[in-house]
């Protein structure tokens, strides 16, 4: 049986990522210790929430040094929309440093609306090669909410792009993947991503 | 630019879903589980639960169902959000946004330091609007109008803004009409969730309207099974290009 675990820090959907990944058969659970964060075969960052109350959540509760441990260890991550874009080296929002996994700074929209809150079809690069979007049709859309968009990292795969300018949807480096969207609110289609991203790229 | 959405609507009362008629009287319709799981397996954009009980803090009963339903639609919940705590509380139980109508409209500031919490893409403002001689004016309240209290959200960290015609909710086709041929009068730019007596000749012509982002349903939903999809199929029909396609299964 497949060891996920998510963080609850306060700033993330963790009731809804648990259903999500029930969907799947997969038994999502809550990690209450460090040596959860270490031990698990896949860690899900999630976020919904503002980035400054995000990684002040994360510092206060002493999650960060086992997260950079587990990242030095290169241990599969899932950054889910601010989870995603936490793993960047800057985050406008809260106006100080990411983990900084990935290089870039994750800024705002600069045009209205100002928001990209709705669903979105995905555009898949040359990149997508590993069958995440195996099963899907190109009418599936994907539920977006978020103010602010991650930048794009020359050494991360951005394998699917919203159909809003500039916006990396999925993007995956080596153990890391970060997805702006939310799988766990994308009803069907954002299922078969999770199942797809476990089975084919993380081959768990 | 995401695609515009058609929202169902569930109004809770004392735990209950009830078919509401212009905020005035109530008919239970339901529970709250069997129709959050319904409007999942009907694949809606996005629902949104309000409690009008009126009663002090958030209803763990609603919150229980919400939790118990596992549903995989994006779910927004306005009625009686007045803390940090309560932002936690809908965070935790699969709350994606939050309506926030008393605390937008009276304390400001307060909006400021939720929007800080959870950001400003998950929180809307509600506006419940009546028409009257007087004009076109806050719900209860006539010395309030609308397109003052426009102006005051659009200075709001909020990302949507949820217009209720207060007086028609629950009456398909009459809602709106006053409202829809002066809104370009009034200020702001924030996209625009139209609720309250919509029909889907109503909505199809307010989904052409710039500002619209969604049209939300109540009452229609529970006139018979499959209703959800058969508006969608309906609408799609006649505005196509700005909504998206569902694969029900």
């Amino acid at each position: 049986m497949i060891n996920v675990k998510v963080i609850n820090y306060g700033g993330g959907n963790t009731g809804s990522l648990v259903t999500a990944f029930k969907k799947i058969d997969i038994n999502l659970t809550v990690a209450k210790h460090e040596a959860d964060l270490m031990t698990a075969d896949l860690l899900v960052l999630p976020g919904v929430g503002s980035a400054k109350s995000a990684l002040f959540s994360l510092e206060k509760d002493g999650w960060l040094p086992v997260l950079q441990a587990r990242h030095e260890a290169q241990k599969p991550i899932l950054g889910v929309c601010l989870g995603a874009q936490m793993m960047f080296e800057y985050l406008h929002e809260a106006q100080k440093p990411g983990l900084g996994w990935l290089h870039g700074e994750v800024r705002p929209f600069t045009a209205e609306p100002y928001f990209n809150n709705g669903w979105c079809h995905l555009e898949w690069s040359a990149f997508e090669s590993i069958g995440l979007s195996r099963g899907l049709k190109p009418t599936d859309t994907f539920y977006f909410n978020h103010q602010f968009y991650q930048p794009v990292d020359p050494a991360a795969r951005v394998v699917a792009i919203a159909d809003m300018p500039e916006t990396p949807a999925l993007f995956l480096r080596n153990h890391l993947c970060g997805i702006q969207f939310h799988p766990e609110k994308s009803q069907h289609a954002g299922a078969l991503i999770l199942r797809n991203l476990i089975a084919d790229y993380y081959g768990l | 630019m995401a695609f515009k959405r058609i929202i169902s609507t569930l109004l809770v009362k004392d735990g209950m879903v009830v078919k509401s008629y212009g905020y005035r009287s109530w008919r239970p319709a339901g529970k709250l589980r069997s129709a959050l799981q319904n409007l999942d397996r009907w694949q809606t954009d996005e629902i949104l639960v309000i409690d009008i009980s009126r009663r002090a803090g958030l209803d763990p009963e609603v919150l229980r169902d919400i939790t118990s339903a596992g549903i995989s639609t994006p779910l927004v919940y306005g009625g009686g959000i007045r803390t940090e705590e309560d932002i936690h509380r809908l965070l935790d139980v699969g709350c994606d946004r939050m309506v926030l109508e008393s605390l937008a409209l009276d304390e400001p500031d307060r909006i400021h330091e939720m929007a800080n919490l959870v950001g400003s893409q998950a929180l809307i403002g509600s506006l419940p609007f009546v028409t009257t001689p007087q004009g076109i004016h806050l719900w209860q309240d006539a010395a309030r109008g609308v397109g003052e209290i426009l102006s005051h959200y659009e200075s709001l960290p909020l990302s949507e803004i949820l217009l209720i015609d207060a007086a028609h909710e629950g009456f398909a086709g009459k809602g709106h009409a006053a409202i829809e041929s002066c809104i370009d009068t009034f200020p702001g730019s924030k996209g625009i969730i139209w609720f309250g007596g919509l029909d889907e000749s109503i909505a199809t012509r307010l989904l052409r309207h710039h500002r619209t982002v969604a049209v939300a349903f109540g009452n229609v939903n529970f006139e018979r099974e499959l209703r959800v999809p058969a508006t969608r199929k309906s609408i799609l029909e006649r505005e196509g290009s700005s909504l998206r396609r569902t694969r029900i299964r």
